[in-house]
């Protein structure tokens, strides 16, 4: 289609047409790093409601919540190492911090990119939590790997694509998660 | 209360705080074969950066407003927006985006950090 649609406008517009094409394919706009996004934008958010899978993932554990369509509540799977069989259980309120705080990612800090590169020596990304988000609209689901800051609670090191942000996550989600159907299942409370 | 307001026409996008203008800049929307959806949307994703997987490109500070993955995003071709902007109005919509509001780098940053979720988006 797209060559189709050129070459009907080569024909269109003749040799003007054909010399702005070839002033386009120049690199008049040459990437530039862009300015860091002040503290506190959302690198990353999705409207809650529309969420309908999370997945955090360690080495050693996996937190899976699940609903098949918006309006109906979120089933949680946890699974454990060690652990022959599944956690499950229906999401309670403490599933909605956690819901609440993993879709809405704020910027606390851009690194340089020689703390990116040191962190990324010290830990690899194998080493990271995988964190992923589907939502339900046609767009790919949000994938990033996570991992807590070192010296502060409250923070993790998050990195997706090819961005690491120190981020703002409360240091409860994580505990959250790692309870289990204890603290997030139907009935508790954190 | 803040909205932001595209214009086909005039491929201009403007951004409001309870009806005062604060932001106004060029974008590109889509072409005849793609057109931005018309209508009155809700920005329900925001990530920076993005990368679209269905076209293979780039689509920084992406403000997702339509089920189908239409955004407010900068824009990464090689030449100016503006020429681009320039072509479509004036020579062909050939220069038009798949639908999605292309927007300079400066611009679209600045939306983005501007606009929080929920932010409705008028198309017209």
């Amino acid at each position: 289609m797209a060559i189709y649609s050129l070459k009907t406008f080569i024909t269109k517009q003749g040799l003007a047409g054909l010399i702005l094409l070839s002033l386009l394919a120049l690199p008049f706009n040459p990437a530039q790093a862009g300015q860091p996004l002040k503290p506190g934008t959302e690198v990353f958010a999705v409207a809650p409601e529309k969420v309908v899978e999370i997945s955090y993932r360690t080495a050693d554990f996996w937190f899976l919540a699940h609903r098949w369509q918006v309006g109906d509540r979120f089933t949680l799977i946890f699974l454990k190492k060690g652990k022959p069989l599944p956690e499950r259980c229906l999401a309670g309120d403490g599933f909605q911090t956690v819901l609440r705080q993993l879709t809405s990612l704020k910027l606390r800090q851009t690194p340089t990119p020689e703390q990116v590169k040191e962190i990324l020596r010290l830990h690899p990304l194998s080493t990271w939590a995988e964190l992923v988000i589907r939502d339900d609209s046609a767009l790919e689901p949000f994938r990033a790997w996570m991992r807590p800051v070192a010296d502060s609670s409250g923070e993790v090191w998050l990195h997706f694509l090819d961005a690491t942000y120190r981020v703002n996550l409360d240091s409860q989600v994580l505990k959250l998660i790692s309870g289990g159907c204890q603290t997030l299942g139907q009935g508790k409370s954190p | 209360m803040k909205r932001i307001e595209v214009d086909l026409e005039e491929q201009m996008v403007r951004a409001y705080e309870d009806d005062k203008l604060v932001h106004e800049f060029i974008c590109v929307t889509g072409d005849d074969d793609h057109p931005t959806d018309k209508g009155t949307f809700k920005i329900f994703r925001k990530q920076h950066p993005y990368r679209s997987k269905t076209y293979d490109v780039p689509m920084d500070y992406a403000m997702f407003f339509t089920e189908d993955g239409k955004a407010l995003h900068q824009y990464h071709g090689p030449a100016p927006l503006s020429l681009v902007r320039t072509l479509k109005t004036e020579l062909t919509e050939w220069f038009g985006s798949h639908g999605c509001v292309r927007l300079e780098e400066d611009a679209a940053r600045t939306l983005y950090e501007w606009a929080p979720m929920g932010t409705r988006v008028h198309v017209s």
